[in-house]
């Protein structure tokens, strides 16, 4: 793909704002990751709209351009980078569709499309290389991206409503962390039915404080347990629901910390994890060890041992980080707004969702 | 900043919390202002008819300590409870006409009853009284007061100095022994008293490793432990709870202190140590537990919910209510929020328990002053001793 | 028929000779018949490949033979279709297997850019005997300058654990050769486990060189992860249920080696049967799979 030209990169900048987000972004000022992929959602459709573009490439070339701009931001946050990977396969998809070379050609299933015996059975060598110019394209894109905008907007009732399969009536529920999914879907299932529901804090952010207090405001009997009872409280639990950071491309979760103890203390006492998130939470990275670099995010430790208590706070190395991996084989399966899945089919997906081409650089 | 004292003698800090006026607290200058360090002597939920009986004063003294807080730890616990007993064998009064032994049984079922009260027994308690009701039956009424006396009193001497003083510092030295390769990293939990001895006795052997300190809310008691460790001069890490898959993989070995040891090999420590047993079992590091034989019990239960009543400090309160334990400093902190959370709306229940089961397949060790156990063998120490002390 | 047969083997030595891999020497070999191929009638060829492909098979018993053997024979019964005249029908031919073999031939690079990743500083990896792809895969890993330590089995009864030991010290590589029987000591000081692949099974399992299932074993048992790096055309249309699965000729030779005690006796199996729930993850040309994955891939490229 060619470099960009640098007026380019700034006619990109001045239409699309990209740099009020990409600042929002570094600053931690975007909380939620509902509120990030709108607002890169806003950003995608200015582009579309505003900028000078002839071909899907060079389409392609602005939305990668503005892809890196917010992953720079910030690299932990894996949402708006994978609403823009999301939309580039949408634009890929449309113009396949367009150039109807192959019309029944567009990528279902997982996608091989360098495999060899492909390579063998079609003359057709050239993969699209996405440069002609289509008239329709800009309407069929912009109505993509309205569509897109429609599915986002509703994915947390979405998986709300899949609560009525997952919970029944009279079981005891353990959660942990602050997801705004996990609590649509208790607050949903609670207008149908009665049941208990264990919230661990998850200090020290203290998000499952948060979490019980709106699931009590909400009339759901529940019980705030501090973490270190996880263990002692499972065998009263029957279901384990979760929200997630992100969805690694191997089914395994980069979760709120605390949930490798919660995860394992569930596989022991054979309770079903489940997992709630929308699908755009999920990533085509992999994760190759626990102290990755940049897998993790660590904040102020002030908040586990405050700096007055000097001289033993600066003694002492405290360590507050964020994520937690939790592997594929701990998770039962995860409600989507797509539908529920089992981790083994994340691979499937992700080639839904993004192209090759797009996140293989 | 690293000055090397004396570590006193576990008896001697052990008579030092019960006789101190003051609670035993390093005093820390709070910028809040303000002595809010003191933890509150909850007297008012003791049952007043319990006033009417009159106790012996340092028994008096050491229950209510006990009730406060301000003496925690089960070998504290139970070490506090004997310095008293034995002052009760001293002091006691036999009334006309009747047998040294069987009065003083009276008297000392009255004892363990306010106790109780004050917060329940601890397994290290609850044995140590039945070792001396075993003593104190056999005992016959031919004996004269003086000798029978004098015979309880240096069997209780016998019980704190073998069952656990001197097995505070073999299971101390033995412990130390375990850190042997270069560079070990060490995980522990809370403040146990044995893996803070071991690991100041190793620090001062010289060798070279790490701690890593993990602490929960609400009682943050691992701070005091950081505290500590880091006086000496030994480097640390302080972690909460949330954090521990994110160190395992550095860890090599995982101490953990125990309350007792059940029958069936289920470990009753403080909250959380299962977890933690759980997650250094799935990266493969031994977790190491700290107990000596005494805490050996003859129950076996499979569920922490079980223990329930054992844990909260105001035993009448509710299961599900917050028992404001205010062992740490900050637990003015922890108060506010604590008032938030039942002030904005009532709704929300708090679970507050003191102790989980560790199951055996976590445990790697148990180290005593006997040697060194497997978690299935705390039964077969438990038939022994029980035959021993007949 | 003897001569047409030798005519065969020396073909194949030749290839053979100039090819980094037994896969890539029967597709060089094929494509040599091809070339002079003179057949009359489309079903005449077929008939000829077959027998050709039934004599590589028994020169070498392995399943990427067998594997790229059965790739060939589909390219052409599909090609074939599009053609009337066998003229035409033979040129297209020879420019798509061109192709293909560049396709072969690229495919270790794909699978050492997919791969390499996972290798992170100061690593301890555990490598079981010796596989070119994992080799290649150590080679870029040090040309990138990153820091790793490699355990290798020497891997009985043929010891070619050695052969890789030798190529990972002759570049520097920090290495140690280890027994087979050692596993369990090593398991604990290693971060990952990595293995070639002599062929994929239909359910994400692998079958490569005895000693590969044990070492499963221990990993999944100390949590260590498993990693395969496999090229897509090892992956074969077998679903094994347990060891004894294993079709026989891959299974065991008995031309291969005998008991010096000279007793009739099987020589023992020289491969065995991984479970798909035993790995963590497949590197190939096709990208990193899952073992899910890899029951999707053959569904695309045999149906």
């Amino acid at each position: 793909m060619d470099k960009l030209s640098e007026d380019k990169i700034a006619e990109i900048r001045s239409v699309t704002q990209v740099d009020k987000l990409v600042e929002d972004l570094k600053l931690g000022k975007v909380n939620g990751c509902y509120l990030k992929a709108f607002r890169t959602m806003d950003l995608l459709e200015k582009g579309v709209k505003g900028c000078a573009w002839n071909s899907a490439q060079d389409l392609i070339s602005i939305f990668t351009c503005i892809g890196d701009l917010l992953s720079k931001a910030d690299p932990i946050e894996t949402v708006p980078t994978n609403i823009v990977l999301r939309v580039l396969k949408g634009i890929r998809d449309e113009y396949v569709t367009a150039s109807s070379k192959n019309p029944g050609d567009k990528s279902i299933g997982f996608d091989t499309e360098e495999s060899l015996p492909k390579m063998m059975i079609s003359d057709d060598l050239a993969t699209h290389d996405y440069a002609q110019p289509f008239k329709d394209l800009k309407e069929n894109i912009i109505d993509y991206l309205s569509e897109l905008d429609s599915e986002l907007e509703a994915s947390v009732e979405n998986i709300a409503s899949k609560s009525l399969e997952q919970i029944s009536s009279g079981q005891v529920i353990l959660t942990a962390g602050k997801s705004k999914s996990v609590e649509a879907f208790l607050k949903y299932a609670a207008k149908y039915m009665t049941f208990q529901v264990f919230v661990a804090e998850s200090e020290p952010s203290g998000n499952g404080t948060e979490l019980a207090m709106k699931l009590a405001e909400a009339g759901i009997n529940t019980i705030l347990i501090p973490d270190s009872a996880i263990f002692a409280i499972m065998p009263r639990v029957n279901k384990v629901i979760i929200g997630t950071h992100s969805v690694m491309a191997n089914g395994g979760l980069k979760a709120v910390s605390g949930s490798y103890a919660l995860a394992y203390a569930a596989k022991n006492h054979s309770v079903p994890l489940t997992v709630c998130t929308p699908i755009f939470k999920i990533t085509p990275n992999y994760l190759i060890s626990h102290d990755q670099v940049a897998f993790n995010k660590f904040v102020s430790p002030h908040q586990i041992l405050p700096f007055h208590e000097s001289p033993f706070s600066t003694e002492t190395e405290v360590v507050n980080p964020v994520f937690d991996y939790v592997p594929p084989e701990l998770v039962n399966g995860f409600v989507t707004n797509w539908g529920c899945y089992t981790p083994s089919y994340v691979y499937r997906l992700l080639s839904e969702l993004y192209h090759r081409r797009d996140y293989l650089s | 900043m690293a000055i090397v004292k004396k570590e006193p003698k576990i008896r001697e800090k052990a008579a030092e919390n019960v006789n101190k006026k003051e609670p035993k607290e390093i005093k820390t200058k709070s910028p809040h202002g303000g002595d809010d360090n003191e933890p509150e002597i909850a007297v008012a939920h003791l049952a007043p008819k319990l006033f009417l009986q009159s106790y012996h004063p340092l028994l008096f003294k050491v229950g209510l300590r006990m009730s406060a807080g301000s003496i925690t730890g089960s070998t504290q616990r139970c070490l506090s409870m004997l310095i008293a007993i034995k002052q009760m064998i001293h002091d006691h009064v036999t009334p006309e006409n009747k047998d040294f032994a069987r009065s003083f049984q009276a008297a000392l079922n009255s004892a363990v009853k306010f106790l109780n009260q004050c917060r329940p027994m601890s397994v290290s308690m609850v044995n140590g009284i039945a070792f001396i009701k075993s003593h104190l039956s056999k005992i016959s009424s031919t004996v004269p007061e003086e000798v029978a006396r004098k015979q309880m009193k240096s069997l209780v001497e016998g019980f704190m100095t073998k069952e656990i003083e001197l097995a505070v510092k073999a299971i101390t030295k033995e412990g130390a022994k375990k850190i042997d390769h270069d560079g070990e990293v060490i995980l522990t939990y809370g403040n146990p008293l044995l893996v803070k001895n071991i690991l100041l006795k190793a620090f001062m052997d010289g060798k070279n490793f790490h701690v890593i300190v993990v602490d929960a809310k609400p009682r943050m008691v691992g701070k005091d432990l950081m505290k500590c460790l880091v006086s000496r001069g030994v480097k640390t890490t302080y972690i909460q709870i949330n954090a521990i898959a994110h160190v395992m993989n550095k860890v090599t070995k995982v101490f953990l202190g125990a309350h007792a040891m059940l029958a069936n090999g289920y470990a009753m420590a403080s909250i959380g140590s299962a977890q933690i047993a759980l997650v250094a079992d799935s990266f493969n590091v031994p977790v190491l537990v700290c107990c000596e034989t005494f805490k050996f019990s003859e129950k076996a239960i499979l569920d922490s919910f079980a223990l329930s009543k054992s844990g909260p400090l105001k035993p009448q309160e509710d299961f599900f209510n917050y028992g404001n334990t205010g062992k740490s400093k900050d637990s003015k902190g922890i108060k506010s929020k604590q008032d938030e959370v039942q002030k904005k709306e009532k709704k929300v229940n708090v679970l507050s328990l003191s102790y989980d089961l560790t199951p055996p397949s976590f445990i790697t060790m148990i180290i005593t002053e006997k040697s060194f156990l497997p978690a299935s063998s705390v039964s077969a120490v438990i038939r022994n001793r029980t035959h021993e002390l007949q | 028929m003897s001569s047409p047969n030798a005519d065969l083997i020396s073909i194949y030595e030749k290839n053979k000779a100039s090819s980094s891999s037994p896969a890539l020497a029967t597709c060089k070999a094929l494509m040599d018949i091809l070339e002079t191929d003179n057949s009359a009638t489309y079903a005449e060829f077929v008939a000829k490949l077959q027998k050709v492909i039934e004599t590589f098979e028994s020169i070498e018993p392995l399943i990427e033979v067998q594997s790229i053997s059965e790739i060939f024979l589909r390219f052409i019964t599909l090609t074939a279709s599009e053609y009337q005249s066998i003229d035409e029908m033979r040129k297209a031919l020879k420019l798509r297997g061109n192709l293909f073999l560049d396709k072969v031939v690229n495919c270790t690079q794909k699978i050492v850019k997919y791969g390499h990743p996972f290798i992170y500083e100061g690593s301890n990896i555990l490598v079981h005997s010796y596989s070119p792809v994992v080799l290649e895969t150590f080679l870029f890993v040090k040309k990138l300058g990153k820091r790793f330590c490699v355990y290798v089995t020497k891997s009985a009864p043929d010891n070619s654990g050695e052969i890789m030991y030798n190529k990972l010290k002759a570049h520097g590589i920090q290495c140690s050769l280890i027994l087979d029987a050692a596993i369990g000591h090593f398991i604990e000081k290693v971060d990952m486990v990595m293995v070639g692949a002599d062929g994929v099974v239909e359910n994400g399992g692998i079958i490569n060189k005895i000693g590969t299932y044990p070492l499963a074993l221990c990993a999944k048992a100390f949590n260590k992860p498993l990693y395969v790096l496999a090229e897509s055309y090892k992956f074969i249309r077998h679903y094994p249920l347990n060891q004894a699965d294993i079709p026989q000729p891959i299974r065991g030779s008995d031309k291969r080696i005998r008991r010096k005690s000279g007793t009739v006796d099987e020589s023992g199996p020289l491969v065995d049967y991984t479970p798909p729930n035993y790995i963590t993850l497949l590197h190939t040309d096709l990208g990193t799979l899952t073992t899910a994955a890899v029951s999707d891939v053959l569904i695309q490229l045999y149906l």
